[in-house]
């Protein structure tokens, strides 16, 4: 008898919260999404003669974005350059500012998830070979961004 | 393209190391289980791909990880259907109200807690892809899972299956999982729903309509298979073999309907004829294979997903902590107080309660499925993978404190000292 009292504050009640978490938590908004693969659709050119450290941007074939909540981690498909980190900050509903920044390069760019596939333009530089050695990067999302795969 | 002795070398660096792991925490009275946990965060990015990211690279390039992970799944769906072969019915019903209270609360406290925890974590950790009651829920879900699996071998092992506490902790333990895969079930056909052009109407009943169906229909037209067996006295090879189908088929047909395969291994497991003979002798034939081969894989892929790196910075470890703690208070605290509640003392309620906080390899299933369907994100994952190792861990030094009488040692002697003194 004493356990069939007991279940109503024990049992009912987380229930009764769970309920006003998913109401309480219906407006609640997270960064924009930018992850997955995106392929580069015009090659990069740069001088990686002047700047050797540009070098690994020719054989990348795209970037992978792997995201938790505003943190990024940009890859260089195909480079040697490892994993950048980043941060996304939302411009407006559509258009996104990635801002990736280390010691070695610097790569921003804007997504913009209005178009089919979503499209990534941006540059990078790198601050050790000086000012004018920039690259263009665009970029075309693979499959929706947002929707995972399964 | 992944080569053969690539694969090879790969299967058998994981069991040498697991089993190594295991050993050394098998010596500090933990769990196998734990060793096999750790071996493989040391063989991924966390530990070996940090100190060594060329030796990483080569052993485990990422072009190799498909056929790690398709091993590893096989392995997972042969242990689901073990998991399900292995619980018991009666265990589910009949234990009395203070069962029925502490086993609903061990899964609704922690539940609640977790999704409580989403409302902070949601716009720091997720993304606009994910949907708020689907985090939520599926955080809520992770949190109130037990391992039930490493909870029967730890009671087995110290032999207080036959004790109050024992049998409380893996009645409310099996009622726990059951309930947690169900939610689980229904998280999965929500996400996918919305992320995939399968009608959810298709998802969500053909799921109800192959569960009536295997429960009302498949488990009578099981019921011959363990006439056979009796017939011949073992598990012959035609029998083995149609029971291998029979779990790759309901797989199939689960993972097809947009939930999980691991739902409807599961599931056949349950619906297996309830003869313990039968199931010890299917179990005998499987489980050195499954838990000695395939599931070390699937702790090291594991290993290769989580990315401790991830969690860096003060405000990240924060996250980490509270993670940890939400899990404690919720599935510890919550058991602790309705076990308490319904009559047992403090000592046996916080047995009970540590006992439930295990959540082992079951944890680390329904973190990759969650990172499977994209309802946590990296960072979110290694954290819970971190809180799975940490209740893991906690458990066996929590309960030789609060109840030295699970202690193997300990019981052997009162027991020994309990026997009457033999005539020489």
């Amino acid at each position: 008898m004493r356990s069939l009292l007991l279940y109503g504050p024990l049992v009912g009640v987380p229930i009764l919260g769970v309920t006003l978490v998913l109401e309480s938590g219906r407006n609640l908004s997270a960064p924009p999404n930018v992850s997955g693969r995106w392929n580069l659709t015009t090659p990069v050119t740069v001088d990686s003669v002047a700047c050797p450290a540009a070098r690994g941007l020719l054989h990348t074939s795209g970037l992978e974005i792997r995201q938790s909540g505003a943190e990024i981690s940009v890859t260089l498909v195909g480079a040697s350059n490892g994993t950048l980190p980043g941060r996304v900050t939302r411009g407006s509903d559509s258009l996104i500012t990635l801002a990736v920044a280390t010691g070695a390069v610097s790569f921003h760019a804007i997504v913009d998830r209005s178009t089919t596939p979503a499209r990534l333009i941006g540059s990078a530089e790198w601050p050790g070979c000086g000012a004018g050695h920039r690259a263009e990067i665009v970029a075309a999302s693979v499959g929706r961004i947002g929707a995972r795969s399964r | 393209m992944i080569t053969l002795k690539v694969l090879l070398l790969q299967v058998a660096l994981v069991i040498i190391f697991s089993r190594l792991v295991g050993l050394i925490f098998r010596r500090f009275h933990q769990p196998q289980v734990v060793g096999e946990m750790l071996a493989g965060i040391i063989l991924g990015p966390s530990v070996l791909g940090a100190v060594a990211p060329k030796l990483s690279t080569t052993l485990f390039p990422a072009s190799s990880l498909g056929a790690l992970s398709a091993l590893s799944q096989i392995g997972l769906v042969a242990f689901m259907f073990l998991v399900g072969l292995e619980l018991d019915h009666r265990m589910l019903r009949g234990k009395g109200e203070a069962a029925v209270l502490t086993s609903h609360t061990s899964i609704v406290m922690p539940f609640f807690l977790g999704s409580l925890l989403a409302l902070f974590l949601y716009p720091r950790l997720s993304d606009d892809s994910v949907r708020f009651s689907h985090f939520a829920l599926f955080l809520g879900t992770a949190m109130s899972v037990t391992a039930f699996p490493v909870l029967a071998r730890m009671l087995t092992e110290r032999r207080l299956l036959g004790h109050p506490v024992g049998a409380l902790a893996l009645a409310c333990a099996a009622v726990d999982d059951v309930t947690a895969w169900c939610i689980l079930a229904g998280v999965v056909v929500m996400v996918r729903a919305s992320a995939t052009d399968l009608p959810l109407w298709i998802t969500l009943g053909g799921t109800l309509g192959y569960v009536g169906v295997m429960i009302f229909g498949v488990r009578h037209l099981l019921r011959p298979l363990s006439g056979w067996f009796r017939t011949a006295g073992k598990i012959t090879p035609d029998l083995m073999g149609l029971v291998l189908l029979l779990v790759i088929v309901s797989a199939a047909i689960t993972e097809y309907l947009g939930i999980h395969a691991l739902f409807g291994a599961f599931l056949l497991g349950v619906v297996m004829p309830r003869d313990k003979e039968f199931q010890e002798a299917l179990t005998a034939r499987l489980e050195d294979f499954v838990v000695l081969l395939l599931l070390p894989l699937f702790f090291a892929f594991t290993g290769l997903r989580t990315q401790i790196g991830l969690v860096n910075g003060a405000a990240m470890w924060g996250y980490c902590g509270l993670i940890i703690l939400v899990a404690v208070a919720g599935k510890l605290g919550g058991t602790l107080v309705a076990a308490r509640a319904s009559g047992s003392s403090w000592r046996e309620a916080g047995a009970v309660g540590i006992l439930m906080n295990t959540r082992g390899l079951m944890e680390l299933v329904v973190l990759n499925i969650g990172l499977d369907i994209g309802v946590i994100s990296p960072a979110l994952f290694a954290m819970m993978v971190l809180m799975a190792l940490t209740t893991t861990l906690m458990t066996t030094p929590l309960l030789e404190l609060v109840f030295p009488e699970s202690r193997p040692a300990r019981r052997a002697a009162a027991e020994l000292a309990a026997e009457p003194v033999r005539a020489s």
